[in-house]
Parts: C-alpha cells; structure tokens; sequence
C-alpha cells in the first residue's frame, strides 16, 4: 500500500490547504424561476491543494517517490485527511466500529458545549475495560489520539494505541472538569493498522468527548464524523506533472493537488 | 426542516455580507424600436452569499458537514434573513461545490450562496 508521506516535522502538509467537495445534482432550471432537482448519489468527489515550501531534501524525495510510484495520475494511494479525524463515529461509542469490554456501560451524557454528544463509560466489571478503535493508518506515521474528559471522582485513565507487538501508553488524571488529554507517538513497525482506546479501572466513570486521531504531532479542533473518517484509499494526484522550484540548498517548493472520487 | 448552521457567535454571516433580489424580465425587441416586456418570475429571487472567515475547526467541519448532509444544491433548508429577520423555509445551496481553504491553525475560510427556491 502506497500512503501519502509525512513530513520530517510528523504533519502531512503546511499551511494553507484548501479542501473542495464536489457533488452532484440533476437539475432543470425551467422560465419561471423553479428548479427540479434530483440529488445524483452516484459520485462524490473531494479535492486537495497543498502548497508546501520549504521542503528538504528527504522530504521531497518521498514525495517525488510516491508521484513516481503511482506514474502521476495513474494508480492510487491513501492519504490520511490532514483537515479531518481519523476516527469513525467519534460522538457514538455504541456503534460497531468501537469494540468495548463487555463490562462498559456507555450513556450519552452533556458534552463541553451544552449539547449531549459526550458519553458517560462506566465500567462495571472487577477488572480494567477498554474500549477501542482500529484506524487504516501505517503505523510509522505520527499520530496524535485525543479525547476530552471529566469525572465526579478524580482518578486516573490509560489512553493507548497499539500497531502489532508495538504499544505506547499513558497514565492521564481526570479531574471534575473538562479537560483534553492527548497520546502522541509513532511506531517502526510496518503495520498498516493502529488502534487507539481507553482503558478504565474496575468501577470508574468517566464522561468522554470529542475522541479524535490525526496524522500529527498535537491535537487540532475537535471534527466530529460518523460514518466516514479522513482515510482514503483511492487517492490519486490531480496532475500527471509534479512541478519543483528549488529556492535554495535543500530547500523546494511544490504545491500538490490531491483527488479522490468516490463511487457509492 | 435542517437549518443554515450558526457560528460559535450565532451569527450565520460576517462581514462583508452581500444579498441579491433577482428578477428576470423577457424582452422582445421589434423591428420599429418597439418593445414588450413581461416577467418570467411569479416573484423575485433572494439570494445570500455567506462568506465566512476565521472559523475554527469545528465551525469549518460543520459547514462542510452540513454541505454533505444537503446533497449540493439538492437539499433544502430553512434560511433567516439576518437584515429582515424572515425565515424562508425552502433554500438551497446554489452550488454543488464547496471550498475550505484552512490558512492557519482555527483560520478557516469559505464562502457559500444560498438560493431561495421558487415554489
């Protein structure tokens, strides 16, 4: 699998990126103004520039490496939305993407901006729950996974993420009111698969929110998704041309335009 | 009925704020300079074009989400006109494209139109 890289620096790209989506409607416009329109489900399209500068020599070798792999806009490769979260369903942990400990009580509850997107994870059971999702991802990237969190009893949680035999993790205290806590991190191992979770001590509650994965170093504002997550597998580059402007020693210019058209 | 999404402000436009109050008017020209007119619309179009800037990230994936969720041009919302106050309940997005460009870290900025259907 071919994946768009990372910087040196563990973001995909820099400021400013642009993100277009494209869909489609049938419509017929008729001589008194109304429109008939019918929404066409057919394709979706998003589209991405991204203008970098400053590009070292490693970094650029990747990307030329890539552009050569996939001969410009011939194959496909996954790209890790750099303006998305990575996660699926990151306001619902009922749903089938989270795998929970069987001994997790899991409620919607008031989130941080007074609506009820949080949920209340209460482990019943004697030992330590988790709950958890596996992301797309190469393990090597970097990878930030963060969650808000608040309990009515202080203690501490485990936030993790796992890439075969690989684990990082950190003990985090949770305090009576909202905060973000954040696991950073990347692996050597050549997994194509990540998981990250929670994992609770027996009888703790706690209230979760905005539980996030991006390919980078620290967190950004929250994105909340349902059913689709910022992987994409089909990928493929805008142009059949990669133009370079090299302004100094180990110093290039590029900007990229990235393409996915999705058929449902 | 899916409503047009606020800014963290409740505002659901910035300045500059633009408007539109469309007619169309057939013209028939004749041969002696002499013409007739009459309208094609029942009733003028109101258009709004939203431009937004320095939205956070949740504010830009709200608006991108809200995109999606309308299909385009295809979905239809309820829009208040934040001159008049009047809500019109059959909008649309006039177009089947929208972009992001996110120039900093919570500094995003789009801009969309919203047509009012003629019903």
């Amino acid at each position: 699998m071919l994946y768009f890289p990372q910087l040196s620096t563990g973001a995909l790209c820099q400021y400013p990126i642009s993100k277009q989506r494209r869909l489609r409607t049938i419509a017929n416009l008729a001589a008194d103004g109304r429109i008939f329109k019918a929404p066409d489900y057919g394709v979706s399209e998003i589209q991405w520039e991204l203008h970098y500068t400053g590009l070292d020599d490693t970094e650029l070798a990747a990307l030329e490496s890539l552009f050569e792999a996939t001969e410009g806009r011939l194959h496909t490769f996954t790209i890790l939305d750099p303006t998305d979260n990575l996660l699926r369903w990151s306001d619902d942990l009922s749903t089938s993407v989270w795998t929970r400990g069987p001994m997790l009580l899991i409620a919607p509850t008031n989130d941080p901006l007074g609506t009820m997107r949080a949920n209340r994870v209460v482990n019943g059971g004697a030992a330590e729950q988790s709950f958890e999702q596996t992301v797309a991802a190469p393990a090597w990237f970097h990878h930030c996974f963060s969650v808000y969190a608040k309990t009515t009893s202080p203690q501490s949680i485990v936030l993790y993420r796992n890439a075969g035999a690989q684990t990082d993790f950190a003990s985090v205290h949770v305090g009576a009111t909202w905060e973000r806590l954040a696991l950073s991190g990347k692996f050597t191992s050549s997994e194509e698969t990540v998981t990250f979770g929670v994992r609770l001590p027996a009888g703790a509650s706690v209230d979760v929110y905005g539980l996030q994965t991006e390919p980078q170093v620290s967190p950004s504002g929250y994105k909340a998704t349902t059913t689709r997550s910022g992987v994409y597998d089909t990928a493929r580059f805008g142009e059949d041309t990669l133009r370079v402007v090299t302004r100094h020693l180990n110093q290039h210019t590029a900007v990229v335009r990235i393409l996915v058209v999705e058929e449902n | 009925m899916s409503a047009f999404p606020r800014l963290k402000t409740s505002a659901v436009m910035q300045y500059p704020a633009e408007r539109r109050t469309e007619y169309s008017t057939r013209v028939l020209r004749f041969l002696d300079g002499s013409e007739q007119r009459f309208r094609e619309y029942e009733r003028p179009l109101r258009l709004w074009v939203i431009r937004l800037d320095l939205l956070d990230s949740r504010e830009s994936s709200e608006v991108e989400a809200f995109f999606v969720s309308m299909q385009g041009r295809s979905g239809v919302f309820s829009f208040t006109d934040p001159w008049s106050g009047i809500e019109y309940p059959n909008c649309s997005l006039q177009e089947d494209s929208v972009r992001i460009d996110l120039l900093a870290e919570n500094h995003a900025q789009t801009a969309l139109v919203i047509r009012e259907n003629v019903s």
